[in-house]
């Protein structure tokens, strides 16, 4: 089963502005891909489709068995425990600290007290910031505040993750630092698609791109 | 419930939050509670004065004429036997004018041209204390009243029925200008969590992200509502007694509230802190990204 099926999808602005058209792909299972397109080319509209921000104006979405056209609102969250989301600005919690700020996204999944704290402090081993745990986000360099915001995001184990011009704050080589802890992610069988417009990043890593220009895609 | 703490701690921690008004609604259940209470006083004191003035009461019934002894024991058998009477005591036409002469005291000399005792003999018969209802005194003198012998019944009807229905009054008003403030008090509680949801819109925008549920996100918001109505109740209830130890002699009040009702008046103020914050959340939460 494909964790994410588009069939000839459309979405259309109120206003009448078209961001996506005659859309049909699937992703893969544990693949690594890049959404690539100059901005406002229609990315952030294509990830925010895959997880449930916005509906298909028409056409067909399935994301992970959900159809998207007509999924329930009291369905939304159970979706979102299963996509993980990484954005350009992190969206971390301001207040919290970067071990609360991963914490919080097993406890809206009902993970009891002992399993968050063992499955937090192994994914702040794997993103490096064990040491950091305490911190809140405004002690964080970008690219620290952008490894807490991976973190948060597969600390649920999803099996997609979604991450929106993740580098775009961050200097060339934390990139690919970055780049590389999503690839290790997708070894480990979550689906990653990641949306960017930093060729250069593109060319380092082998994975499918999705290119999206005028709203449609072309898959390479 | 794996989470309970942290609602509870994100409550407390809104309700520590400056600048969210929560201090205002504090305020407003307070001052609701504080009126509601102040009602509740009047009736209760009101209630206790009628009470009292109901343990006093005692049915008169005059007797016609001139009845031997034999009579009179009958008449007396039949007024014992009603239920609901304590006891019955004969006053004699003779007793009945020395208790008029006392009662007249320097104006006594009133009687002074009066040749024969004008005065009826009559039984006075004390009520069970719990045959003090409107309903069972009516009951009483008119079973009294049909007895052979017995010309008229008297009881402080008028005067009781009076007070009754001061308490039934003060009772209403208290409950209508009790459910407005209750009602502006749920409107101030849920402006305030109206508020608390909009400073917060992004970190609950992030947890929809993160797969929050929408009770995931409001249930703090309500315990902190819950939680700003048990202070107002708390700190209501105890203004209210600070101002009764204050005014109670000035006004003859003589009691507080019962346990009951001041318990009742902080559960109030829990409850509508509860209202107006669970109303408030679902609507602004919804909203909120």
């Amino acid at each position: 089963m494909y964790p994410a099926v588009f069939q000839n999808l459309e979405k259309r602005y109120h206003g009448g502005v078209t961001a996506l058209h005659g859309v049909s792909l699937e992703l893969n299972k544990g693949e690594f891909a890049f959404l690539t397109g100059p901005s406002g080319a229609g990315k952030t509209t294509f990830l925010k489709l895959l997880f449930g921000e916005i509906e298909p104006t028409s056409g067909n979405l399935t994301v992970l068995g959900n159809d998207m056209t007509r999924l329930r609102r009291r369905r939304l969250p159970r979706l979102r425990q299963r996509v993980g989301v990484v954005f350009q600005n992190f969206r971390l919690l301001p207040r919290r600290t970067a071990y609360e700020n991963i914490d919080i996204a097993l406890r809206v999944q009902g993970v009891s007290t002992e399993e968050r704290r063992r499955r937090t402090d192994a994914i702040l081993r794997v993103v490096e910031l064990e040491k950091r745990a305490f911190a809140l986000p405004e002690e964080l360099s970008g690219g620290e505040q952008q490894r807490v915001a991976i973190a948060r995001a597969v600390a649920g184990d999803p099996e997609l993750l979604l991450a929106d011009e993740p580098t775009g704050n961050l200097d060339p080589e934390l990139s690919v630092k970055i780049m590389e802890l999503l690839r290790k992610i997708a070894d480990r069988g979550t689906t990653v698609l990641v949306a960017t417009h930093d060729y250069s990043l593109v060319k380092r890593i082998e994975a499918r791109v999705i290119h999206i220009e005028a709203g449609q895609v072309m898959v390479k | 419930m794996g989470n309970f703490g942290y609602y509870l701690k994100e409550g407390f921690g809104g309700l520590g939050r400056r600048g969210n008004g929560t201090a205002g609604a504090v305020f407003t259940v307070v001052l609701a509670l504080l009126v509601i209470g102040v009602l509740m006083l009047l009736v209760h004191n009101l209630q206790i004065t009628v009470e009292e003035a109901r343990a006093e009461i005692e049915v008169e019934a005059y007797i016609g004429g001139t009845l031997s002894a034999g009579e009179l024991a009958s008449i007396e058998g039949g007024i014992i036997a009603l239920p609901g009477v304590a006891a019955a005591t004969y006053v004699s036409k003779e007793a009945a004018l020395v208790e008029l002469r006392a009662m007249l005291g320097e104006d006594e000399y009133l009687l002074g041209e009066v040749e024969d005792n004008p005065l009826p003999a009559s039984y006075r018969v004390a009520v069970a204390a719990d045959h003090h209802s409107d309903e069972q005194l009516k009951t009483l003198s008119g079973q009294i009243a049909v007895l052979p012998g017995v010309t008229r019944v008297s009881y402080g009807r008028e005067w009781i029925e009076s007070l009754s229905e001061i308490v039934e009054l003060a009772t209403l008003i208290g409950l209508i200008i009790g459910g407005v403030l209750v009602l502006a008090g749920i409107l101030v509680v849920g402006n305030a969590v109206a508020l608390g949801v909009y400073l917060r819109r992004e970190e609950i925008g992030v947890l929809k992200i993160v797969g929050a549920t929408g009770g995931f996100i409001r249930r703090p918001f309500v315990i902190q509502g819950f939680l700003v109505g048990l202070l107002g109740g708390l700190l209501g209830v105890g203004v209210l007694y600070g101002l009764y130890t204050l005014l109670a002699p000035m006004v003859g009040a003589t009691a507080f509230l019962p346990l009951e009702w001041w318990l009742s008046l902080i559960g109030l103020g829990a409850a509508v802190g509860f209202i107006g914050s669970f109303f408030s959340a679902i609507k602004h939460v919804h909203a909120a990204s």
